[in-house]
């Protein structure tokens, strides 16, 4: 299989309905994570952290916008092209580690279960079952039922059947909530593993800044925008597509929103000057 | 696989099951409709004499030219498909003969030679008969004729063929008697009334009869024989009854009913050389064969509607079942649909993963199905069937095998499919989406019009025929469906108001019992199993009913003893010795006239008919009975052996006419009426004390006075009678002149009575023929009051109508109440009082059945009765049992078939258990998580239970009251299409009304298994409410 491939977004728009409303989850989306690259998605509860996560794994479609893994544009292919891509190139891990696995099948099972319905997809390259689990550390549990394993090696078991295939982009929803310091390490560092050693790029939705800290690059969702991207502990916003640029949240305390600013370029510097405060919209 | 079953043991056991009860019902239906048959077969060859099962053919000389066939001709006859299922033939050939010289000690009878006989009698004195003219006498004709070994009787031929001169002389061999012979009675005598007869008239010449005299073949036949002219040969073929099954009989017994029909005919070689002959050989052939076919096709066609549709009910409420429980499995198994779908599967590995499990375990439970099936109808042929009919599995059973095998592959498929094609971020939710709308899924929708329609239409009338069978199942499948759905917005609202009112138990299990789909499920299958649990229940007790009420109807009373009795004194003297109190036996004549609708007479003694014998269905007041009553006038008794009574009279006569005739009508001791005269007033007028003789030394009645004139003259006047005084001393008066009435005005002539002084009676009369004019004491009515069931006979005119006597002569009736039916007698009797009847003193019929009723099946009243009726030359006959005349009605395919009402009531029972077991098991994870929520909330453990066990308890409760409501309005609607008899009752005694005791008995059966079911269930899921479970993700 081949290595990390890159994932990109232009314009990512996606709207649900409830209560009889449309409701925006994603307005614009614009995101470009490179081959082999490990990012962390981070925002608060709500933002649309998961609901990106599913547009990138193909569970759902956008509302409007693009969504490129390397050269194919996800988001015009068909189910079943897309089923195929999630047999081999993108894995999908959701958050809670049993719900990515049969229960009724212990680890090794459960990996060659995912490997038995990529080779239905035509996939002949697989790595070998025990190769997967010596990769995640799991080989030693390889037989235990899945009841029998502790909250870390089940998170560990839920990676391996992730990566059963060796898949191009893994994407990971909250792949260390509910687990202790050790078990969180551990697992992260299996994924930062497998991004290393087999190029996969690699995409965590997470809420624990302890995990962010340990990313390369992070990339902020808010109100269903990239609200901002953090890079080696430094935060940066992002001036959007469209010429946005989303103020993080502590500089909108000074400049609430409807604030008059004048910008102002000295050499490599911008300065953001307020020039006046609507009424009604100030603190 | 294993790891699959292993991790949901007591899911996959259920699936297994009900896959398996679904084959079982499949298969069972073809095996047990076979057994049925099988069993209805085996009953009627048993029940049949060997006469009616078997083929008897008999051949007579046709004129002076033509002989009978000899037997190797008549055997020849027989087509070979029909011998291949007869036993090994018995000829005979006799002739009848008469003793000479004939006269009126002369007896006459069957001269009889019958292969084998020999071995087929006991010997009270001498030989068997081994020569010609040799012949033994049976023990009867010993003692009758004072015949003994040693006897010689010559015979004269006694000739039958119209076509030969019986004046004719034929031979008068003298028989040697050999031989006193008692016979046993076995199947070998095929029927034949070889003895019994001896001393009874002949009922064409009169003469004495004597038994059959068995002879050697010699006497009969061959070179030595007298060359008798009118020989009879007969062959008796006995069925095979081994050798024929339900295959066979359904070929063999039009075959021999064609066969029967025209026997010389047939088609085979010998046939054909008679059909050149102008006068050939009479054959004929007897065979009961094709009755008996024909009744097993009828059972046969009853079997193949009721158990199959009882079947599929079972079955097809154990695919709806199974429907639900595999949709309650797939839901349970989204997340791993999800991780098939986010590995990428698709909705065909989905799909896959679904069918690799569930479809398996479903097709599992074929074989086991089919084995279920197999034992069942071993068990049902050896413990219910009686007569262990054969087994036989033919296509039928493979086929209703592979049926359930594809059905159970689509059901699996479809219940896969709906959950591989949801979107996968549908599939990610722990719940699914709630509904509390009114909405019908579609193809809910689509079953609850289409049942809708077909119960509309039965109850409309607009459809009949045995696929009403179905109606119950249908109409609860419609409202149960419409409750469930009906369930969730009113739970919804109920909880939200039990919330606001602060009622926190009762709103959370009613909010529970909303938001969970197996509440649907459990509504919608306990209601149809409910109901076909009712439907059944009534079904068999409504069946048991009706076959106890024909049973009744049929005998009549508990026990029916027919008797020989040719006088009624004496059979009610008997009958009143036995039991004085009138409480145990009662004597009963009926006199059924020959002829389609004529009305039959029933002659019975009111109060004690009325507490000996049964009303099915009927129980008509006591007050009832008293309108048969004697008329409230006391019978004239004389006693002595003459009287002496004054006559005075004043008649006016046409010239030539003689002298008016007048006579006293008297009943004896004995029931009988004699007629003594007491002479012939004079012309004109006159006066004289007339002498009689009368035969009442033991007392008598005078019950009328009679008038016989001339022919072609008319007489009129007056004849007063007055001061009779019996040898004896008695004083009789024979007034007033309201206790006697004429029998009938008409062409006749008339007479009256009118008082005469204090003591006497004046007759007024006038009569133009010699034909009697009867002045009737009203002590026997002129009308007879009667209670009448069914029609009146033709030419009735309002309630007065004729119907026969004791003597089968019409008399004057009334009908003055009726009932439904009359015990043990046709549709359309009068019932009347036998005493008022037997007044008149006329003879019994011949043709009457003279019958002693009793009350109980008890053997020592019915010792009693026969012994005190022997005591009086009286034999009894027959006996009846209103038990084994049950027992024939329960031994039809008909029974039998929905006998397996029981088996599908008690499996719907089941069925609605193992679904509350089934749901308990696929949700109670979650529902041990939400208590568990609760729980952490402060809810006490007390509370836990009742909020679960409120959960589950008030829907069982509630499915099950409209469920048994279904039963019953489906029983209303079924019934009527489900043949409850073999062949109709010739009197109807049809009850289907609802067998309401034994619906609330099933009904409280339902909800007290279901819900302790319930209850326990929704205790066991409080008790795994434990805080850890809100942990719990796997």
């Amino acid at each position: 299989m081949s290595r990390g491939l890159p994932l990109s977004t232009r314009g990512l728009v996606h709207l649900y309905h409830s209560d009889g409303h449309d409701v925006a989850a994603l307005s614009g989306v614009d995101l470009h994570v490179a081959a082999g690259e490990l990012v962390g998605l981070l925002g608060p509860s709500g933002a649309g952290k998961s609901t990106l996560l599913n547009l990138l794994g193909g569970l759902l479609r956008p509302s409007a916008g693009r969504i490129f893994l390397g050269d194919v544009e996800l988001s015009k292919v068909a189910d079943r092209d897309v089923d195929r891509l999630r047999s081999r190139t993108i894995s999908l891990m959701l958050q809670g580690a049993a719900r990515n696995l049969l229960p009724y099948f212990g680890v090794r099972e459960n990996v060659a279960y995912a490997q038995l319905v990529a080779r239905a997809s035509g996939a002949t390259d697989l790595p070998e079952v025990a190769q997967v689990l010596e990769t995640v550390g799991m080989l030693a549990r390889a037989d235990a039922p899945l009841g029998s394993l502790t909250p870390g090696q089940l998170q560990l078991a839920a990676v391996a059947a992730a990566v059963a295939t060796e898949p191009a982009v893994l994407l990971a929803d909250e792949p260390t909530s509910q687990l202790d310091h050790r078990a969180r390490d551990a697992v992260l560092d299996t994924i930062a593993r497998i991004n290393r050693e087999l190029g996969t790029t690699v995409l965590i939705v997470t809420h624990d800044p302890e995990v962010a800290s340990r990313l390369p690059r992070t990339v902020t969702i808010r109100d269903g925008r990239i609200g901002g991207e953090g890079r080696s502990g430094e935060e940066y916003a992002v001036v959007t597509a469209d010429g946005f640029l989303p103020l993080p949240g502590h500089v909108l305390d000074d400049l609430p929103p409807g604030t008059l600013v004048r910008l102002e370029r000295d050499d490599e510097v911008y300065r953001v000057l307020p020039v006046d405060r609507r009424p009604g919209t100030a603190r | 696989m294993r790891k699959l079953v292993r991790y949901r043991p007591g899911q996959a056991a259920v699936i297994v099951c009900l896959a398996a009860l679904v084959t079982a019902c499949a298969a069972f239906a073809p095996l047990y409709g076979r057994a049925v048959s099988e069993a209805e077969l085996l009953t009627q060859l048993h029940r049949a004499p060997v006469q009616i099962s078997g083929l008897q053919l008999t051949s007579a000389g046709n004129g002076p030219t033509t002989d009978a066939l000899d037997h190797e001709t008549l055997l020849s006859l027989v087509p070979q498909r029909i011998r291949a299922h007869l036993r090994p033939p018995v000829p005979s050939t006799s002739v009848q003969v008469t003793t000479w010289p004939d006269g009126p000690a002369s007896s006459t009878g069957p001269l009889l030679w019958r292969d084998g006989a020999c071995r087929h009698l006991g010997l009270r004195s001498g030989r068997c008969p081994a020569r010609g003219l040799e012949i033994a006498v049976s023990a009867a004709d010993a003692r009758t004729y004072d015949w003994h070994v040693g006897s010689r009787i010559r015979v004269d031929e006694r000739v039958l063929d119209a076509l030969l001169d019986p004046g004719a002389r034929g031979p008068r061999p003298v028989l040697h008697v050999v031989g006193v012979y008692a016979l046993h009675r076995s199947d070998y005598w095929y029927g034949a009334e070889v003895t019994g007869r001896s001393g009874y008239p002949d009922p064409d010449t009169g003469q004495p009869q004597h038994d059959d005299w068995l002879t050697a073949r010699t006497t009969l036949e061959g070179p030595a024989a007298p060359r008798w002219r009118d020989a009879h040969t007969e062959l008796d073929l006995p069925l095979a009854t081994q050798t024929v099954g339900l295959d066979d009989i359904a070929r063999l017994a039009p075959a021999v009913s064609r066969f029967t029909v025209d026997p010389a005919h047939a088609g085979s070689p010998a046939a054909a050389a008679a059909d050149t002959d102008p006068w050939p050989p009479v054959v004929r052939a007897y065979s009961g064969l094709g009755d008996i076919g024909a009744a097993v096709a009828r059972g046969r066609a009853q079997a193949a509607v009721t158990i199959p549709l009882l079947t599929a009910q079972l079955g097809l409420l154990g695919v709806v079942v199974l429907w639900l429980v595999l949709g309650a499995a797939t839901e349970q198994r989204r997340p791993e649909v999800a991780v098939t779908r986010l590995r990428g599967g698709g909705a065909r590995g989905a799909r896959r993963l679904l069918l690799r499990e569930l479809g398996t375990l479903a097709l599992v439970g074929v074989p086991l199905g089919a084995v279920t099936a197999l034992l069942a109808s071993w068990v049902v042929r050896r413990l219910w069937l009686p007569l262990d009919p054969p087994s036989a599995v033919r296509g039928g059973f493979w086929l209703a095998v592979a049926g359930a095998a594809l059905l159970l592959a689509a059901v699996a498929s479809a219940s896969a499919q709906q959950a591989a094609r949801e979107p996968v971020v549908d599939l990610l939710r722990r719940v699914p989406a709630r509904r509390t709308g009114w909405g019908l899924g579609a193809l809910e929708a689509v079953v609850v019009v289409a049942a809708g329609v077909v119960v509309a239409l039965f109850a409309t009338g607009g459809l009949s025929g045995p696929l009403s069978l179905a109606a119950p199942s249908l109409l609860a499948l419609v409202v149960g469906l419409v409750a469930a759905h009906a369930l969730l917005p009113v739970t919804a609202a109920a909880g939200q108001r039990l919330l606001a009112r602060g009622r926190v138990g009762g709103a959370v299990s009613a909010l529970q019992l909303a938001r969970r789909p197996a509440t649907r499920r459990l509504v919608a299958i306990v209601t149809v199993a409910a109901a076909l649990l009712v439907f059944s229940a009534d079904a068999i007790v409504v069946g048991g009913r009706n076959r106890a009420y024909a049973a009744q109807q049929e005998v009549g009373a508990p026990v029916v003893l027919s008797t020989d009795a040719a006088t009624l004194a004496p059979l009610r003297a008997a009958v009143r010795s036995a039991d004085p109190a009138g409480t145990s036996a009662t004597p009963v004549v009926s006199i059924r006239p020959p002829g389609e609708g004529a009305t039959t007479t029933e002659a019975v003694l009111p109060r004690a008919f009325a507490r000996v014998a049964l009303f099915p269905g009927q129980s008509p007041p006591g007050r009832l009975w008293r309108v048969l009553d004697p008329p409230d006038v006391a019978p004239v008794r004389l006693v002595g052996t003459s009287a002496r009574v004054r006559l005075a009279w004043r008649v006016v006569g046409s010239p030539g006419a003689a002298p008016v005739g007048l006579g006293l009508r008297l009943l004896g001791p004995d029931g009988l009426a004699r007629q003594v005269p007491v002479g012939a007033p004079g012309r004109h007028r006159g006066t004289r004390l007339a002498r009689v003789g009368l035969p009442c030394r033991s007392g008598c009645r005078l019950v009328g006075l009679v008038l016989t004139g001339s022919t072609g003259r008319v007489l009129s006047g007056t004849v007063t009678l007055d001061g009779m005084v019996t040898s004896s001393g008695q004083h009789h008066l024979l007034g007033p002149a309201s206790h006697w009435g004429a029998e009938r005005r008409g062409s006749a002539g008339s007479v009256s009575a009118r008082a005469s002084g204090e003591n006497g009676l004046t007759v007024r009369f006038r009569s133009s023929t010699s034909e009697p004019l009867l002045l009737r004491h009203v002590s026997i009515p002129r009308r007879l009051p009667a209670v009448v069931t069914g029609r009146l006979p033709p030419g009735s005119s309002g309630a007065d109508f004729d119907a026969a006597g004791l003597d089968a002569v019409d008399r004057s009736m009334v009908r003055v109440a009726t009932l439904p039916r009359a015990p043990g007698a046709p549709r359309d009797t009068a019932v009347v009082n036998l005493e008022v009847l037997a007044r008149d003193g006329t003879a019994l019929d011949s043709a009457a059945q003279v019958e002693v009723w009793l009350a109980r099946d008890d053997p020592a009243v019915l010792g009693r009765v026969r012994d005190a009726l022997r005591q009086r030359g009286i034999a009894v006959t027959d006996v009846s049992r209103v038990t084994a005349a049950r027992r024939a009605f329960d031994e039809t395919a008909a029974t039998w078939s929905l006998g397996l009402a029981a088996v599908a009531g008690g499996a719907a029972l089941l069925v609605a258990a193992l679904v509350l077991l089934v749901i308990t098991a696929t949700t109670w994870r979650l529902r041990a998580r939400d208590l568990a929520g609760l729980r952490m909330s402060g809810l006490r453990p007390a509370q836990l239970r009742s909020i679960a066990v409120g959960e589950q308890l008030p829907v069982v409760a509630l499915a099950v009251v409209l469920g048994s409501a279904c039963g019953v309005v489906g029983a209303h609607l079924a019934l009527p299409t489900v043949p409850l008899f073999a062949s109709a009752p010739t009197v109807s005694t049809l009850d289907l009304s609802t067998a309401w005791t034994a619906v609330a008995v099933v009904t409280l059966a339902a909800l007290v298994v279901l819900g302790a079911l319930g209850w326990a269930a929704g205790s066991w899921v409080a008790r795994r409410a434990t805080l850890e479970r809100v942990r719990e993700s796997l």
